[in-house]
């Protein structure tokens, strides 16, 4: 497919620009290119951050999880769902923020607020349930963290992909569209002065040999 | 000991007691699915309870099939009581209409649908399923549960808390009164009794009660609750009492709470809890969910215990260890059938099962 050339007049002057944009072009895809491989770089290791998180978070929740259905199994399933029902929930918030990332980009933060000198209370009644309970409950309650970590991971790996496939598509602009383009319309410019100048090689000729033939006549 | 007000129980206790299912048996249904273990029971004394399942099985069905063959059983051994057995047998029948009591409370805190909220009541004393459907329908919040209960020595106990906290927002408070309330209800009936019946009943009940306080003092200190708070869960007490249990609360930590209580029994000359205690003490390093296992299953060995002892008949000992067996029977099967629902490894249900030392 060849591209389309721009609208410009053929002179010099405006290949002399022509060329200049290119060159300009040709560093902003270099730079362009750098800043990708920076950010799949980043890509790359936040992908092992969160992968590393979450293995170990599956691993924590499932432990809270098998002790959970050590409750279940000790007290029964009626009992779990009725104490669960009821219990007072924990309380806790997210703050959300942005902190500079790589390239300078804004990543999203994620901090968990928790309610203070909340676990000085017991919650549930001793009689009716085992320790696994509670186990299972601090469990889960430590992996918050984790799961709001993983969250802002999750964010920030969302916002490099994002950003990478902006600059993917503006390398691709520049070496798909705009570097032909330029490329088009130089070889259009040259070869509109190259056909120019043969024109004017021609009528020089033409009026060389005219003027030639004036003396020869006036001789 | 008056042989004649036995006389009528016993023949139902030991036959009660030879429809246990033997625990070769119960162990051989680890790592069954829920329709062998359904096929089992139907040849059990739970056959008729487990008839009445129609929907498809599953662990609650089984679980509340379990609990009203309990509760039936529990019953009919009261049926054929007289006088202070009867009286220590109603009094510890009320342990399970407490758990109606909380469920009810419960239900309405979480603004559970009516036919819900029922399938966690097993009727038993005054509170029967028409009561407890009458007070869920007409209970908009936890004030109106205890209004409802006002007739019943429940709702007064209930109310005087409620004064006391004014607001509740935690259904803890009110557990915790009823509880206590519960256990020295049966404590009072303890005392009631005579001769050996008294020294055999505060040895069964006792050591449930000082079980549980001693699981109170060791979970809170492990999860630093404040000294004064843990006082306030504490049950009625029976050889361990307040004092020796301050003492404990007030230990550095859990290890030190423990031989503690280890001296207090060598004092009392109990080689039963001190077996225990020491039990507890070689241990104290694992999980506390080891050691709330080994002072659950200090009931067991005290039935045990006292069956081997005493002459099983014309003994308040065996009709309590009969029954804290058959609870315990029930507890490992629902344990089971859990297993089997959730596809638990055997290796974790066998250690969540309460068995014999000798087993």
């Amino acid at each position: 497919m060849s591209a389309e050339r721009l609208e410009v007049h053929p002179t010099r002057l405006e290949l002399l620009r022509l060329r200049r944009r290119k060159a300009l072009a040709e560093g902003i895809a270099d730079i362009l290119q750098k800043d990708l491989e920076t950010l799949i770089v980043a890509l790359i290791e936040h992908r092992q951050r969160a992968h590393a998180l979450r293995t170990q978070l599956y691993e924590n929740l499932n432990n809270a999880y098998s002790l959970f259905i050590e409750t279940e199994m000790i007290i029964g399933t009626m009992k779990v769902r009725e104490i669960s029902l009821s219990a007072s929930p924990i309380e806790f918030g997210i703050e959300v923020g942005t902190t500079a990332g790589v390239l300078g980009i804004q990543f999203p933060s994620f901090q968990l607020i928790e309610e203070e000198h909340r676990a000085l209370k017991p919650r549930f009644n001793l009689l009716e349930t085992p320790i696994q309970l509670e186990d299972a409950v601090s469990k889960i309650e430590d992996e918050l963290k984790s799961i709001v970590k993983l969250a802002e991971l999750t964010a920030v790996i969302r916002e490099i992909i994002e950003i990478i496939s902006l600059k993917r598509r503006q390398i691709n602009r520049i070496r798909f569209q705009i570097l032909p383009q330029l490329d088009a319309t130089i070889r259009y410019v040259e070869l509109i002065l190259e056909e120019i100048e043969r024109q004017d090689a021609v009528r020089v000729r033409v009026l060389q040999r005219k003027r030639k033939e004036r003396a020869a006549k006036s001789v | 000991m008056k042989p004649l007000k036995y006389k009528e129980i016993m023949p139902r206790v030991a036959i009660e007691k030879l429809k246990l299912i033997e625990i070769d048996d119960l162990v051989g249904l680890i790592n069954k699915d829920l329709e062998s273990i359904r096929c089992f029971l139907r040849e059990s004394p739970y056959r008729n309870e487990i008839l009445k399942i129609k929907d498809e099985i599953d662990s609650v069905s089984l679980e509340e099939a379990l609990l009203e063959n309990y509760v039936k059983t529990f019953k009919k051994l009261i049926k054929f009581s007289v006088g202070d057995i009867r009286s220590l047998l109603l009094a510890v029948l009320k342990k399970f209409e407490v758990s109606n009591v909380k469920a009810m409370l419960r239900a309405v805190k979480a603004k559970m649908d009516v036919d819900e909220a029922m399938k966690h009541i097993i009727p038993v004393g005054a509170l029967d399923k028409n009561r407890c459907r009458a007070i869920l329908t007409g209970s908009e919040g936890i004030e109106d549960v205890i209004n409802s209960l006002l007739d019943l020595e429940y709702g007064l106990i209930l109310k005087d808390v409620l004064n006391e906290h004014n607001i509740i927002e935690e259904l803890l408070p009110l557990e915790v009164a009823l509880d206590n309330a519960v256990y020295q209800g049966i404590w009072k009936s303890v005392e009631k009794l005579k001769g050996l019946d008294k020294i055999v009943a505060k040895g069964v009940l006792g050591i449930e009660m000082d079980a549980i306080n001693v699981k109170i003092v060791l979970r809170y200190k492990a999860m630093r609750v404040s000294q004064d708070q843990i006082k306030d869960y504490l049950m009625p007490t029976a050889l361990i009492d307040e004092e020796a249990l301050e003492e404990a609360i007030e230990a550095n930590n859990v290890k030190s709470a423990i031989e503690f209580l280890l001296r207090v029994a060598e004092n009392a000359e109990n080689p039963f809890y001190q077996n225990i205690f020491t039990q507890l003490l070689k241990e104290c390093d694992a999980p506390l969910s080891r050691l709330e296992a080994i002072l659950d299953k200090a009931s067991l060995k005290m039935s045990l215990y006292m069956l081997k002892k005493y002459t099983h008949y014309y003994n308040i000992g065996f009709i309590l260890a009969f029954l804290n067996l058959k609870w315990f029977e029930v507890k490992n099967l629902r344990c089971i059938i859990k297993g089997a629902e959730r596809k638990s490894p055997p290796s974790q249900v066998r250690k969540l099962l309460t068995l014999p030392d000798e087993w």
